[in-house]
């Protein structure tokens, strides 16, 4: 800051400390607690929207690297499915397979959501990762995967693994920045 | 422990955690002096309104960049010194607009003669943008009274004038670069 800027700053910073009397208006100050009150807890849906948006992208582009139910939009050769099928077997394959496509999503939503969001998410983690893999499921039967009760069943029970251990992940991360922050 | 007898930093710290109850202690300690800032700067109360509300949304949003082991009270000015400068930036850009372009060439659609007519432009826009408008520039109302008019807010009122007034430059921008390629 330039000396000219400082000068102002700290004029401007002065007369700020001096407006301990200016009335704010009821209706203005209800109208700022109740946004921030809505951004402190938000709504499990909204938060199912966003994380249900990230997860079609990014679950998406999962199945270029890890076909599930042999979905395979990108055609091509090379999956982790395969690896995993070989060196592990059917049953490990699905439920490693569904915690790659919703671990992979949710840990992608953390990106974009608040300490808020994300402590809401965690609250209903369980709803929320059963729906996200529910659909899931849905569109692949949609597109032709040929779903076995049991496989699916694995696959279901690997994404709620994935989506809790993700959630967990997140939570963990935006916990402890801000607690860093503290202790600096 | 009462959240009363807390600083502002340790608020501040549980507000980063999520307290809502530390931020209304916050919010009361400390609005009125936002308050006065934003009023000193900014005259038209309805968008000083909207800016002392920016500034608090701004503070929920930035608030996990807060380092507690800094005093609250200069941050919270950062903010709302940059939240005012960026309205006051984008107030005289629209006036300069106002000024600039628009209406000068309302003014001067006014006279058959002159070369820029702006009645056919202002006749495609959306219905309610093209009455914001016209209330606008040729009855001269101001946002509030479009508002009562419209039956809406004068924010939305703003918002519909400077969409309108965004087309109407791509109109004419559309209709100077097909002039130039039939010369």
């Amino acid at each position: 800051m330039s000396g000219d800027k400082n000068k102002t700053w700290i004029k401007d910073y002065e007369e700020f400390l001096e407006y301990s009397s200016a009335g704010v208006p009821a209706d203005l100050s209800q109208g700022v607690s109740n946004q921030i009150a809505g951004l402190l807890d938000p709504s499990p849906w909204m938060v199912f929207a966003k994380t249900l948006g990230i997860h079609a992208l990014v679950g998406f582009t999962s199945l270029s690297f890890c076909h599930q139910f042999e979905v395979n939009p990108f055609n091509t050769t090379r999956s982790l499915d395969n690896w995993f099928m070989s060196t592990l077997g059917h049953g490990p394959c699905m439920i490693i397979c569904g915690i790659i496509f919703v671990g992979l999503s949710v840990l992608a939503a953390g990106h974009f959501l608040t300490l808020e969001e994300t402590r809401s998410l965690r609250k209903t983690g369980f709803p929320q990762t059963f729906a996200l893999a529910s659909i899931s499921l849905l569109l692949f039967a949609t597109v032709g995967a040929e779903l076995a009760l049991t496989f699916a069943g694995l696959w279901l029970l690997g994404a709620l693994i994935g989506g809790f251990i993700a959630t967990e992940a997140i939570w963990q991360f935006k916990y402890a920045r801000i607690q860093r922050l503290q202790k600096i | 422990m009462s959240l009363q007898n807390l600083s502002d930093e340790e608020l501040m710290a549980r507000y980063q955690l999520g307290s809502g109850e530390a931020f209304s202690l916050l919010y009361d300690r400390h609005a009125s002096k936002v308050f006065g800032f934003v009023k000193k700067r900014i005259t038209e109360p309805q968008l000083a309104s909207e800016v002392f509300q920016e500034v608090f949304l701004k503070l929920h949003r930035s608030k996990h960049l807060y380092n507690n082991t800094l005093p609250y009270l200069p941050w919270l000015f950062s903010i709302s010194r940059s939240v005012v400068l960026d309205a006051v930036k984008v107030e005289k850009r629209r006036s300069s607009e106002v000024r600039g372009l628009d209406l000068d060439r309302f003014e001067s659609a006014q006279r058959p003669a002159d070369s820029y007519n702006l009645q056919p432009h202002i006749a495609l826009l959306p219905s309610v943008q093209r009455d914001a408008v016209e209330l606008r520039y040729i009855s001269e109302k101001t946002f509030e009274e479009i508002a009562s008019v419209l039956n809406t807010s004068p924010v939305n009122v703003r918002q519909l004038i400077s969409r309108g007034i965004k087309r109407i430059k791509e109109l004419v921008s559309e209709g100077d670069s097909y002039e130039r390629r039939q010369k």
